[in-house]
């Protein structure tokens, strides 16, 4: 039997999902399934208008404003979800550190200041015609930015598919969720937390997630033995490698680099790496690689992503296409903050895109306080020029603080505050 | 007087290499021309690198070596492990190569360790040209490609394979067979362990766009790499073929440092 490849199993199953939706109506008659793209728009026709496809903090914060910059411009957010839950707290919510409410933010204070939020799933763009495709409809745009974040391959470790409720990760929030309940539930043993090869979210995510798990089952007293297998030949953010290591053996938990894991054994419960090494585990976490959505790709826009110019966002393929955060190719860390700031920084290209002379914003730079326990957090902070340069003499990391929590928090909640109103 | 400064400095200079070689386990090497070292047995070899700077080994013998290379954690185990002959988990390991020319860079300053083992007798010269991440990152800039690293290698009867390093989007990887009449294959990780561990043979993976030698029809083959997948070299001896990895402009949309 020929094998499927992972593009034809998702236009399958796309295909069938716009059918469902669109439900051609010969083709309910007869009963049979035929893809086709509906041909509804959900707006009338642009006169100044920028479409984002993507809720997250980049997508909100560009949303926002241009909405302040431009109030001239229409401005409309296609987003799937109903709330957004704050990628960073992710981590925390993993060993209850954090309410969920108080990270939870829905797109009532975008839509007050006049944004007009589409609750759809965007399944493809048409940069010839300038349109975005969902579900339900079609959207026209005069400029379009894709922030749609990663989404993972789990389909590109084997087994992991089949078998992803034993090894859930906090990269998403219906994984965040599950992992917790696993975490709760443990009784003791080996847990081990995968992490995958550059680029994926949150590049210091693993180690707290390791770090602050293994602090929950000892005043627990859970007896667990936490092993951190790592696709990279050190921790990252590169610059946290040394700090990571120390930390990760001050606690014993058990770090090896260079452990790409590609397959799942669900029978014997163990994760194998490409040469062919194996770790056994009583509860996995295994962070799956990650990618851009793949209707990015069909668009033409990029693969795996979208190359933009560092310093505007703008698409180096489409006039009219700029992208930000983790599906855009920059060399910026792909965090919540750059994002953030990058979603600042193209609402001025876009302005300006429409006509607008809005002025120039200052260069993306990025901050974190990556945990190291309940109580204590690392610092570690990077800076570029506006066209993307690095400023080696900008970087900067700090060890274990209680002071450096304290700051994450205040940040968080002003991120939230300021990108979602 | 002026003719002992050239035959001061050149005793400067040897007397430094040797001193390099003294950090060496079993060194029978001697410094050649422009700080260039000559070994005929094998050798653990240290170097310094400082925050920023891009040193790149090159290594070059008429035999045939191991080179494997080992950026020091301050971890006193893994270094003696290296020292006594193991391979730490983050080596970079360059089997039964002529050549192999692969770069010493570091954010913060760290000491890289090299071994080089002879599999076939021959004289090795290993050289470092000094540069800085900052070089590098300039001529991409520049709108210059970049070598990242690269190697011939002999691979014997039987199946060869190696990672290829420092793989992102915007990367070409270069590959030709030089001699013999076996196959190279730029394989993805599904492909490399279905070959690995007998699932599948060499030959029924060996696509046009990335496949060398007699299995294929072609002798040279150029990859656009444009994604983060990792690629191995798998080969099917007797053959021996040259590799590079060549960043091109592009990859300054995915990287933040050159290394």
């Amino acid at each position: 039997m020929q094998k499927l490849t992972r593009r034809q199993v998702l236009k399958v199953a796309g295909g069938t999902a716009l059918t469902l939706a669109a439900g051609g109506t010969a083709g309910r008659l007869l009963g049979w399934a035929v893809a086709q793209e509906p041909s509804r728009p959900l707006l009338p026709g642009p006169t100044r208008r920028a479409v984002i496809v993507g809720g997250g903090i980049g997508g909100a914060m560009c949303a926002r404003t241009l909405r302040k910059i431009a109030p001239d411009v229409e401005v409309v957010l296609v987003e799937q979800n109903p709330t957004y839950v704050s990628g960073p707290s992710h981590v925390d919510y993993v060993v209850g550190l954090e309410d969920a409410k108080k990270v939870t933010v829905g797109y009532e204070g975008l839509a007050r200041e006049g944004v007009k939020v589409i609750r759809a799933a965007a399944t493809g763009v048409r940069p010839a015609e300038r349109r975005v495709v969902t579900a339900q409809g079609f959207v026209e745009y005069n400029v379009l930015l894709l922030a749609t974040g990663l989404v993972p391959a789990t389909h590109e470790i084997r087994q992991l598919l089949e078998n992803h409720r034993m090894a859930p990760h906090a990269w998403t929030w219906a994984g965040t969720v599950e992992l917790r309940r696993a975490v709760e539930a443990f009784r003791g043993g080996t847990f081990v937390i995968t992490v995958p090869p550059p680029p994926y979210k949150c590049p210091p995510g693993p180690y707290e997630v390791a770090c602050l798990v293994d602090e929950f089952w000892k005043k627990k007293g859970v007896r667990a033995e936490v092993v951190v297998l790592d696709a990279n030949d050190r921790p990252q953010p590169p610059l946290l490698a040394d700090l990571w290591r120390r930390v990760l053996a001050d606690r014993g938990i058990v770090y090896k680099p260079s452990f790409k894991v590609v397959e799942l054994d669900p029978g014997t419960r163990t994760l194998i790496s490409d040469r062919g090494e194996r770790q056994r585990f009583d509860l996995a976490s295994v962070i799956p690689p990650q990618r851009a959505p793949l209707f990015i790709e069909e668009a033409g826009l990029g693969a795996p992503f979208v190359p933009v110019d560092p310093a505007t966002f703008r698409s180096r393929a489409h006039e009219a296409v700029y992208a930000v955060g983790d599906v855009a190719a920059v060399p910026y860390t792909k965090s919540a903050f750059t994002a953030f700031l990058q979603g600042r920084n193209a609402a001025y290209s876009l302005a300006r895109a429409l006509g607008r002379e809005p002025g120039e914003p200052d260069p993306v730079f990025n901050q974190c306080w990556p945990f190291v326990s309940s109580t204590e957090a690392l610092l570690v902070e990077v800076a570029w020029t506006k066209d993307g340069r690095p400023i080696p003499e900008r970087n900067r990391t700090g060890g274990p603080s209680r002071d450096h929590v304290r700051a994450r928090k205040t940040w968080e909640y002003g991120l939230l505050r300021a990108a979602y109103g | 007087m002026r003719r002992l400064v050239p035959v001061f400095l050149v005793g400067v200079l040897q007397g430094m290499l040797v001193l390099q070689l003294s950090s060496s386990r079993l060194p029978r090497g001697l410094a050649g021309p422009a700080g260039e070292l000559s070994l005929t047995g094998d050798a653990i070899l240290t170097r310094s690198v400082r925050a920023g700077e891009r040193v790149v080994l090159a290594v070059r013998t008429t035999g045939l070596v191991d080179v494997t290379v080992y950026e020091s954690t301050g971890d006193a185990a893994e270094v003696q492990l290296f020292r006594e002959g193991g391979t730490p988990r983050t080596a970079k390991q360059f089997h039964s190569v002529q050549e192999v020319s692969y770069p010493l860079a570091s954010l913060s300053g760290t000491e890289f360790l090299i071994r080089v083992q002879h599999r076939q007798p021959g004289t090795t010269s290993v050289f470092y040209r000094p540069g800085t991440q900052d070089e590098a990152m300039g001529r991409l800039r520049r709108g210059e490609n970049l070598e990242r690293n690269s190697g011939v290698v002999e691979a014997q009867d039987g199946l060869y394979t190696m990672p290829l390093y420092q793989l992102v989007p915007g990367t070409v990887v270069h590959l030709e067979v030089e001699a013999g009449t076996g196959t190279v294959a730029l394989l993805k990780v599904r492909e490399f362990l279905d070959v690995k561990q007998g699932r599948a043979s060499l030959g029924s993976r060996c696509s046009p766009a990335r496949c060398v030698g007699t299995g294929s029809g072609r002798e040279r083959l150029e990859l656009y790499v444009s994604d983060y997948d990792d690629l191995y070299l798998v080969a099917q001896g007797p053959v021996r073929f040259r590799y590079r990895v060549v960043a091109t402009p592009e990859v300054l949309n995915y990287i933040s440092s050159c290394t």
